[in-house]
């Protein structure tokens, strides 16, 4: 045995005997440090998410407008169209030497506040949303046949709603549920579609001349559609940057919302000034919390100076003491790391669950990020920086005179 | 010898003398000597200088032949755990260690590897199945024999008691007093008392008036 074989000891004692402040000192810290991990994680991962959900398109064309907006409606199934295109546009579009998938889509009706949104087949039979992978229905359903009032709903939508194939469900119109605006069609859930992760999990899909033509839309516009899902050419993407220039600069009746990730982008940046305040706040709790180690450990000094005379009396060197107390902070500081990493994961899933609910985009928070290397080393670190101060104090504590217990 | 010391002084900013004065002083092998002092007289002080707790501000003291005066102050932490056994008047057991943690922990500051001796000295000394306890769970006697056995578990050539029995009742203290002499015996320790308690100066055959030796 050697002095250092004494130091686990020591620390776990000292940690048992000073346990409510301990206990909490580390809730403290699980409570900030937690709160850091999911405003960083959370913050990175959306940002992520966000861009990987476009569901293979490159670039949504809609009536004028914010291409946020287009692409929050066409893409994630948020925001109302901003306006309809003419049936001319699609086909113009669909002309266009770089464009592979031309997918109109229309909206603007809901089955109990989920979207119904209308779509030709060929954005399951023809468009890959990831490399190699196209929108799929699940065993025992099929796809919906254009020519009747059939539905296709996403996993998501159809898990809350309570779907499954043979179900009829009820158009209302608007995109928000009001029993009272119900059409008299009804669509026959032919099949759930395969989980994606993405907005369309959201969404239940019907033909898209079905709901064009639904009783109570304006006649004159039946053939309307309310954006446009564009996927170019694998090698001819850089095509986007002449229909900007067609739709966006020279023309004035429609929005090239190009390329889809950059216009997300635009939305995270709105919400940058937010992210820096969480991100701070939760980098000042931490530091609170070690903060809070320190003046927990400080004001322990004097109850614990005879039992260092003590050790001291049967030969522990001084160093060793000191160590112990920086160690303790330590410990203090891994183990609210480990209480945190709790937090983060219940505060994790409860914000993925909301945005999953919300928008359909699928929050990854167990893959790694590099925060979850360096937080908890921070963490640590600043706790045994915290200990640092009464570590000194300890140094310097009078063996002889802390021998007598005090009277 | 085993403690050997020549022209020790310590003095403190609050006092213009030297507390300790002490010219020459020796303690054989296996000897076991009581000072006899009253209160305030500089035992403590002495004691502590020979243990190392405290550095003189003139002199020598040896232990076994190492010098713990001058020498610094890591190797006197070295030195005190290896060769001395120290049982305070208040026996200054760690209060959130068990029975066998305070005598393990002995062990481990002064490096040796007798993971067995723990607990076959508390069970020499009547303590065999109490050291799971804490020392608030152990009666006076008890934490008395505690502080003996950490005191003997690294096998030290000199074991130093301050007033060892002041804590007990007449009864207790005898037996106390007995335990401390046959174990310190046992062991080969040379042993250094000092109290101004008559009964238990009258226990040892050797008693020094502390003032006789210490001229300040």
């Amino acid at each position: 045995m050697t002095s250092l074989s004494a130091l686990p000891l020591l620390v776990r004692r000292a940690l048992r005997q000073h346990a409510t402040a301990s206990a909490l000192c580390v809730l403290l810290i699980a409570l900030a440090y937690g709160g850091f991990l999911a405003a960083w994680t959370v913050r990175g991962e959306a940002a992520r998410a966000f861009s990987q959900s476009a569901g293979g398109f490159d670039a949504v064309l809609g009536a004028r407008g914010s291409p946020l907006q287009l692409v929050l409606c066409a893409l994630f199934h948020l925001e109302p169209a901003p306006g309809s295109l003419e049936a001319a546009d699609v086909e113009d579009l669909r002309q266009h030497p770089a464009v592979a998938h031309a997918i109109p889509i229309a909206v603007g009706d809901n089955y109990r506040g989920w979207r119904l949104v209308g779509a030709p087949v060929e954005l399951f039979t023809d468009v890959d949303w990831l490399p190699g992978k196209k929108l799929s229905v699940q065993p025992g359903g099929r796809l919906f046949d254009p020519a009747r009032e059939e539905a296709v709903a996403g996993a998501f939508a159809a898990k809350r709603l309570g779907l499954k194939p043979g179900d009829r469900i009820q158009a209302f119109h608007g995109l928000d549920y009001n029993p009272a605006n119900a059409h008299d069609e009804f669509f026959t859930v032919t099949g759930i579609l395969e989980p994606t992760g993405t907005p369309a999990d959201r969404a239940i899909w019907v033909p898209l001349a079905d709901l064009q033509h639904l009783p109570g839309h304006d006649p004159a516009k039946a053939e309307a559609v309310s954006a446009v899902l564009v996927q170019f050419r694998p090698t001819m993407r850089a095509a986007g940057f002449a229909l900007d220039r067609l739709y966006n600069r020279q023309g004035t009746r429609l929005t090239f919302a190009w390329p889809v990730a950059a216009v997300l982008a635009g939305l995270f940046d709105r919400f940058a000034w937010m992210d820096r305040v969480l991100g701070l706040g939760a980098a000042a709790a931490a530091a609170l919390a070690s903060l809070c180690v320190l003046i927990a450990l400080h004001s322990s000094l004097h109850a614990r100076r005879r039992e260092w005379a003590i050790l001291r009396a049967m030969g522990a060197p001084r160093r060793l003491l000191t160590t112990a107390l920086v160690v303790e902070a330590g410990a203090i500081g891994a183990l609210g790391a480990i209480l945190g990493t709790g937090v983060f994961w219940i505060a994790g899933l409860v914000i993925a669950a909301v945005v999953r609910t919300q928008t359909g985009v699928l929050l990854d928070l167990a893959a790694w990020h590099p925060v979850l290397g360096w937080a908890p080393a921070s963490m640590i670190a600043l706790c045994l920086a915290a200990g640092a101060w009464p570590a000194a104090s300890a140094y310097a504590n009078p063996v002889a005179e802390n021998l007598t217990p005090p009277t | 010898m085993v403690l050997l010391i020549r022209q020790l002084t310590k003095s403190f900013a609050a006092s213009p003398r030297p507390v300790v004065a002490v010219p020459a002083f020796e303690l054989g092998a296996g000897e076991q000597l009581a000072l006899r002092g009253t209160s305030g007289t500089g035992k403590t002080t002495f004691l502590h200088l020979i243990a190392g707790l405290l550095a003189p501000d003139t002199g020598t003291i040896a232990i076994d032949g190492e010098p713990m005066a001058p020498a610094p102050e890591l190797a006197r932490d070295r030195l005190r755990a290896r060769r001395i056994g120290y049982v305070f008047q208040t026996f200054n057991l760690l209060q959130s260690c068990t029975v066998r943690e305070n005598v393990a922990l002995m062990q481990a500051f002064a490096g040796t590897r007798e993971p067995e001796r723990p607990a076959a000295l508390l069970a020499r000394l009547g303590l065999g199945d109490l050291g799971h306890r804490f020392p608030a769970q152990l009666s006076t006697g008890q934490q008395q024999r505690v502080a003996l056995a950490r005191a003997l578990v690294n096998r030290p050539r000199l074991v130093l008691a301050d007033e060892p029995t002041a804590s007990l009742d007449p009864q207790h203290a005898a037996e106390a007093l007995a335990l401390l002499r046959d174990a310190c015996a046992e062991a080969g320790a040379a042993l250094l008392v000092v109290s101004h308690d008559e009964r238990l100066l009258s226990a040892f055959p050797n008693v020094r008036d502390f003032a006789a030796l210490n001229r300040p």
